[in-house]
């Protein structure tokens, strides 16, 4: 068709060629630029990939970290964190035992964070475990809530989070620019990516604004911890969504302001959650919550599945929970305890919103009383020193409620839990890719109910 | 002469005395297009009225003689005396004012904002148009732009929360597919994600008519596939004119409920980091919490003013036009809304959160538009015409979430409640200018614009808190509500972005005889430079101390701010350009009954970004060039009779992707995570057209029309699965097509008048969806399938239709307008077969208008006559937890979304000089 008209414009360019030919050749100059501007244009397309500074790798003189950063942080070292730190894909930073990063500010109200691509390796000792902490006139705990950094962020491509023996406080920051979490308060550990592998092993937490841990996706494996101040008024201990599977296994956690072990396969992702929440222990949670009807301390929802076993849930607002649109089929709890000092809270041992969907996945071995029934028996705790009005003090909690502190779980003689757990059954299977040091330790169940076996094998934190 | 007159009225006079009454018929039309002149006043000689012009240009009056001389008066034409036969049926012709300056434009000047007009304007148009005229719009119950264009054949638009039309849906072609001209000039947006123009932004009286086409030839430019809205705004008139136009009036749904409104005077247009040197620490002082409180007003008061003045100077080479326009209205909804979750066995919906929400909004419109044209002599004019249009709106939402899918164990009535109370204000505006200068060269005809305009989107401190409460039942069964108690996060956000464009444009055409026809070569192009920046900041509090108990008052409240320098490394803070070269070249050859049209534009898109985003972020910066040639031909062929015409066009043509979904942003969102598209191609179509044209006199006509889109690459939000990871965000997916026939057609016999339109229209795209599913190791799990569907916003069928009465003797009009949309998709669901579908709804608005006496005009206008509410469902069973929402039913299809928005009425008086 262009061709045409042009030919047109040749036949008659002769014929009046005296009258206008000024015009017309412009004309003809102008179509011609058409053809040739739009022959020469080829699509391009340039984006800045953001990978902007070079690599550092950490050395003996290394004192500051910031940026991407490969290499280790040596044993009993003290580190300054001052400004994001970014493990490139396929890079490793490794921490040794005894290191302690103390993380900075910039003043802008979000908080720095571990943006994990490649692998992240803490491992510490238990006689020389690693801090991550603040600058020590932070450490207080009327900052225990003020989400004063932003832990560990696993992006789409990280490999591994591999916490063991670290001690790591005031979580919960506002997540920065252009993280996922930009403006909100992040989660102390999360990640975006079913594959990203985290490991979590007698660790210590203290205080986080939100959910101390939030896997969308990934394979777990959450073993021996103690978890203290979750969620200021809001959010869970251990909020696992979809696409997540592996254990949770011998934790302790208390005061926690929401649930403290809640499983769902909420999200898009072609992994089924499959978790297993054994022989841990939740204890003075869920009253912290703004709004009144929330949780419960051992929750599965959203097309989650997994067992829940030889667990001890005491003094909580509300007990153990199954919804009905949690895969109810492949859900067990049993061989649970449930223990409340108040009538108040055994109201709600089996939440009343659920009552009917849980009742199909509880067996009969749940060890579920009144009030004051089956006190477990740890061995220094003493179950009725709060009363319901300290309970619901709110932001005015005394903070006994909510850290462990000198508590010994350990259980006296007589214990009800004693031989009342099992081992009838297996941890979810998972294929780890880590190794060696980083490499999971796979928890068995034991017959004993708790965080704490008589033979000593379960949680180290005494 | 006036004597001559005399005399011969006299003699007739005499000679017709006491005869009987006789019937003089005949038609009025412009001498120039021939088009008929509408309200033309028959005086006889003693200069009483006889009677009007009708709709259709004809009249019919009676005298006592079967001879008479009659005046004709036009405020437009020059008047006529002639004599009248009432055995022959009259032919007159008018000759404009304009006419006699001598216009450089061949189109015609005067009377295009007449229905005529718009008919002659539609049939000697090369390309597929269809045009509204002022005339329509004037008696139409339309007060935006938005609500004028659901007259237009195979549009349908999309309304907002309020249940105000927004946008246009050509041919169930999305509104990204079309843009917006104001004198034929692109403008920008000021929509903070998008190119498309929000259309209610403008007041409809400052429309002279409202053109919109389906076609595009070489001159236009090239990124529309639906079409292109052309806002003809009013020109200076050919002689004094003085029009004012104020009405009041309420709307139903506030004489059923209050209107919820804030505190607006202490919110801060500029966030504290935009209103202070960079890096300024706010403080809690810099957020008053007015906005917070909310106040019950009964039936607010709806306001309408418009004025037009104009006239010419200079012996009518210099012409002005000076029209305002403010609108005030108060508009709202009632509305459920019911989130849902996808069941992971079945993949079907069930019940999450059932959201009552009442939106109240105050709308304010102005709008300035001033037009100078200085007419040189016979060949060469300049012209000047500056627009500001300006929307305000301030909407509360007031919403009540009652969680269905849990915590519901103690029956319906008990569970979860959570209250929203959302404040929000929105300031947009759009100023734009233009010098224009057309010229005449011996046979070359230039012309030439030079373009500035600048959109502005503002919208400061949007406040949001929630209160947490909830409803259980105690051991006796009574219900027991909680306390209300304020939700720890509280965010107040600023947003403003601006886009501003300096364009020129340049048209050259040149006329030649070629054979025994003639040909038109032209060819030009534009060039626009574009200037986009948006900011965003985003202060969070939170509740403290905590779990305060709400009192009623915000000021009674306290939070703690938890990052005092907002949010200024964002990449939602950044900065775009595109530059646009346009070029074409193309020749209109007519011989005889035929003619052709066929050329090529190329057009050139530079465009780049620059986020604020940290330095690590990937896609902070970076840009985008490509090319795109696009031809097209169109012929027009007129049959035997002249009155019926045949077309057909071929073009190819392009759409942009928007400004935002280009930039890599990433967002996690609850179920998703959602992240923009660098790679995102623009999608191409080749349109093809067919058309029949039957024009019986001027303003009757059938037009029937077919067409057929194959569209490349359309860009749809959409999930996407990478690794085992799931991300939405907008990606191209693979060839759609579209097609589909019209029917439109106005006839007017005498005083009535039937005006519509059918259109039908089947599209067909197929994306990847995902569904949930237990696999045979029974593990739920998701797959991806192909899903053909319909695109989002194509209705199958769109009808309609308007009822006219005009009695020009008594000054009366009458308009019944009726509004048939199809059932459509309005949102796509990532899920398969969850889409959610619009039911198919009929709107119904009426206007009249009385003429009180020679100056001034009584009008009524009631839309949405009979609340026609907006229903939306998901079309598969709810068979999870349906007894969650007795009062639904959800055995076959899921109801998401129900709004009511009540009849608006307005009552006015217009005054004309």
């Amino acid at each position: 068709m262009v061709k045409r008209i042009s030919g047109e414009l040749n036949s008659t360019f002769n014929k009046t060629l005296n009258k206008t030919n000024m015009k017309k050749i412009t004309m003809y100059a102008l179509f011609a630029a058409v053809l040739t501007f739009a022959a020469c244009g080829d699509d391009k397309t340039t984006i800045d990939d953001g990978i902007q500074d070079s690599v550092k790798t950490v050395n003996a003189s290394t004192t500051d970290i910031s940026g991407y950063t490969r290499g280790t942080l040596l044993a009993g070292k003290t580190y300054n964190m001052v400004g994001t730190v970014i493990i490139p894909e396929n890079e490793t930073l490794s921490v040794e035992p005894g290191v302690t990063i103390i993380v900075g500010n910039d003043g802008s109200g979000s908080g720095f964070q571990f943006t994990v691509n490649g692998t992240l390796a803490a491992i510490g000792t238990k006689a020389q475990p690693i801090t991550f902490t603040v600058a020590e006139a932070d450490r207080k705990i009327e900052n225990i809530f003020e989400g004063l950094w932003c832990g560990f962020q696993g992006s789409a491509k990280a490999k591994a989070i591999v916490l063991k023996h670290c001690k790591v406080s005031y979580l919960g920051g506002q997540g920065g620019a252009g993280t996922v979490r930009a403006g909100k308060a992040t989660y102390g550990i999360a990640s975006l990516d079913p594959n990203t592998e985290i490991i979590v092993e007698d660790c210590h937490f203290t205080g986080s604004v939100d959910d101390m841990f939030r896997p969308n996706g990934g394979k777990i494996n959450i073993v021996r911890n103690v978890f203290e101040f979750a969620g200021e008024t809001g959010g869970d201990g251990l909020n696992i969504k979809g696409g997540t599977i592996g254990n949770i296994a011998y934790n302790v956690f208390i005061g926690g302001a929401t649930n403290a072990y809640k499983v769902s396969n909420e999200g898009s992702t072609t992994i089924q959650t499959n978790v297993n929440v054994y022989n841990n222990i939740a204890l003075n949670c869920g009253f912290r919550r703004a709004g009144n009807t929330r949780g419960a301390n051992i929750n599965y929802e959203v097309g989650a599945r997994g067992y829940a076993y030889n667990n001890i849930v005491a003094n909580c607002k509300r007990g153990m929970r199954a919804l009905a649109d949690a895969d109810l089929p492949n859900i067990k709890f049993d061989h649970n305890l449930y223990y409340a000092a108040y009538t108040e809270m055994v109201a709600e041992k089996i939440p009343t919103d659920a009552v009917v969907p849980t009742e199909t996945v509880l067996g009969a071995n749940n060890i579920i009383g009144s009030t004051d029934e089956n006190n477990p028996m740890w061995q220094n705790v003493d179950l009725k020193a709060f009363t319901m009005v300290d309970f619901l003090a709110g932001a005015n909690q005394n903070r006994a409620l909510n850290e462990k502190g000198t508590k010994d779980f350990r259980l006296k003689a007589g214990s009800p839990c004693i031989g009342k757990g099992t081992k009838q059954w297996a941890p979810v299977q998972v294929q780890w890719v880590v190794s060696g040091d980083l490499a999971p330790s796979i928890m068995q169940p034991s017959t004993d109910i708790g965080a704490y076996p008589l033979d000593n094998t379960g949680n180290q934190y005494f | 002469m006036k004597l001559l007159f005399s005399l011969l009225l006299l003699l007739g006079a005499c000679v017709l005395r006491g005869q009987n009454v006789s019937v003089f018929k005949g038609i009025v039309t412009d001498a120039t297009t021939g088009i008929p002149v509408v309200s033309a006043e028959i005086l006889d000689s003693e200069g009483s009225r006889l009677g009007f012009s009708k709709l259709d240009g004809t009249f019919r009056i009676s005298a006592n003689a079967d001879k008479i001389n009659v005046q004709i008066t036009h405020p437009d034409y020059e008047d006529r005396t002639l004599p009248l036969d009432a055995n022959i049926r009259a032919s007159i012709s008018m000759t404009s004012i304009l006419e006699q300056i001598g216009a450089v434009d061949i189109a015609i000047k005067k009377g295009e904002n007449s229905e005529a007009s718009g008919r002659f304007t539609e049939k000697v148009s090369m390309n597929l148009r269809n045009v509204i005229s002022a005339q329509e719009i004037e008696i139409s119950p339309d007060l935006t732009v938005a609500n004028v264009i659901q007259r237009v054949s195979g549009v349908s638009i999309e309304r907002n929360d309020n249940g105000d039309g927004q946008h246009a849906i050509v041919r169930g072609m999305d509104k990204r597919y079309n843009y917006t001209l104001v004198n034929g000039i692109k403008i920008p947006s000021p929509d903070n994600k998008n190119r498309y123009v929000p259309l209610d932004i403008f007041p409809s009286d400052l429309l002279d008519r409202l053109e919109v086409s389906k076609a595009l030839t070489p001159n236009m430019e090239g990124d529309a596939i639906g079409g292109v809205i052309d806002m003809k705004l009013k020109d200076a008139p050919n002689r004094f004119m003085l029009n004012v136009n104020a009405g009041t009036g309420y709307s139903q749904i506030f004489l059923d409920r209050p209107y919820r409104t804030f505190d607006a005077s202490e919110v801060n247009r500029q966030s504290p980091a935009a209103s202070n040197l960079a890096g300024y620490q706010a403080t809690i002082n810099d957020f008053p919490t007015s906005n917070l409180n909310f106040t019950d007003i009964q039936a607010p008061i709806n306001q309408l003013f418009g004025m037009s003045v104009g006239n010419r100077f200079l012996k009518g080479k210099l012409g002005g036009i000076l029209a305002l326009s403010y609108q005030n209205t108060y508009r709202g909804a009632n509305s459920l809304f019911m989130s849902t979750f996808i069941q992971p066995e079945t993949n079907t919906p069930y019940y999450e959160i059932l959201q009552l929400r009442k939106f109240s909004a105050q709308q304010q419109r102005s709008g300035i538009h001033t037009k100078w044209d200085y007419k040189i002599n016979r060949k060469h004019e300049l012209s000047f015409y500056g627009a500001y249009i300006s929307l305000v709106d301030r909407q509360t939402r007031d919403r009540t979430d009652t969680i269905l899918k849990i915590a519901r164990g103690q029956g319906p009535g008990t569970g979860r409640v959570e209250l929203r109370n959302r404040s929000r204000q929105q300031f947009q505006n759009i100023y734009s200018g233009t010098l224009q200068g057309k010229h005449q060269f011996g046979d070359l005809k230039t012309d030439w614009s030079l373009v500035y305009s600048l959109a502005q989107q503002d919208n400061p401190d949007m406040a949001q808190f929630a209160l947490m409460t909830g409803v259980s039942r105690d051991t006796l069964g009574n219900y027991i509500r909680d306390p209300e108690v304020i939700e720890r996060d509280f965010t107040r956000r600023w947003i403003n972005n601006s886009d501003q464009d300096i364009a020129v444009y340049l048209n050259n055409a040149y006329l030649m005889g070629l054979g025994a026809g003639e040909v038109e070569w032209s060819a030009g192009g534009l060039f626009r430079h574009k200037v986009r920046t948006h900011q965003f900041a985003s202060y969070l509090f939170n509740n403290f101390p905590i779990g305060q108990v709400w009192t009623g008052d915000a000021r009674n409240h306290t939070w703690k701010l938890r990052n005092s320098i907002g949010t200024p490394k964002d990449p939602l803070n950044y900065d775009c350009n595109e530059d646009v070269l346009g070029l074409y070249a193309m020749g209109k050859y007519t011989l005889q009954r035929l003619e052709l049209l066929g050329g090529v534009r190329m057009e050139n898109t530079a465009f780049s970004w620059v986020t604020q985003a940290p330095v690590n972020v990937a896609g902070r910066t970076g840009n985008k060039v490509y090319s795109d040639i696009l031809p097209s031909i169109h012929a027009k062929y007129k049959l035997n009779n002249r009155k019926t015409q045949l077309r057909s066009s071929y073009f190819a043509s392009i759409s942009r992707p928007s400004f935002f979904e280009v930039i890599p942003y990433e967002i996690n969102e609850e179920d998703f995570r959602e992240r923009g598209n660098p790679f995102i191609e623009r999608t191409k179509a080749h349109n093809f057209d067919l058309r029949f044209e039957h024009f019986d006199g001027p303003v009757n006509k059938i037009m029937a029309g077919a067409f057929y889109k194959i569209i490349n690459n359309p860009i749809e939000n959409a999930l996407v699965i990478d690794g085992q990871t799931i991300f939405a965000q907008p990606n191209n997916f693979g060839t759609a097509t579209n097609y589909g026939f019209e029917l439109d057609m106005a006839y007017y016999l005498g005083n009535f008048g039937l005006r519509g339109f059918y259109t039908f229209t089947q599209s067909e795209i197929t994306t990847t969806k995902l569904v949930k599913f237990r696999n045979a190791a029974g593990t739920l799990t998701e797959r991806s399938e192909v899903q053909t569907r319909p695109l989002q916003g194509q209705s199958k069928h769109i009808f309609n239709a308007s009822l006219l009465y005009k009695n020009a003797r008594k000054g009366t009009d009458v308009q019944l307008s009726g509004v048939y949309t199809g059932q459509r998709i309005i949102s796509v669901s990532p899920y398969k077969d969850n889409d959610v579908w619009q039911r198919a709804f009929f709107i119904v608005d009426f206007s009249v208008e009385q003429r009180i006496n020679k100056r001034f005009t009584a009008y009524v206008k009631v839309n949405n006559l009979l609340n026609t509410p907006l229903r939306a469902d998901i079309l598969l069973p709810n068979t999870f937890n349906p007894e969650q929402a007795p009062y639904l039913d959800a055995s076959k299809s899921v109801l998401v979304r129900e709004d009511l928005y009540g009849q608006t009425y307005f009552g006015g008086i217009k005054f004309n000089f």
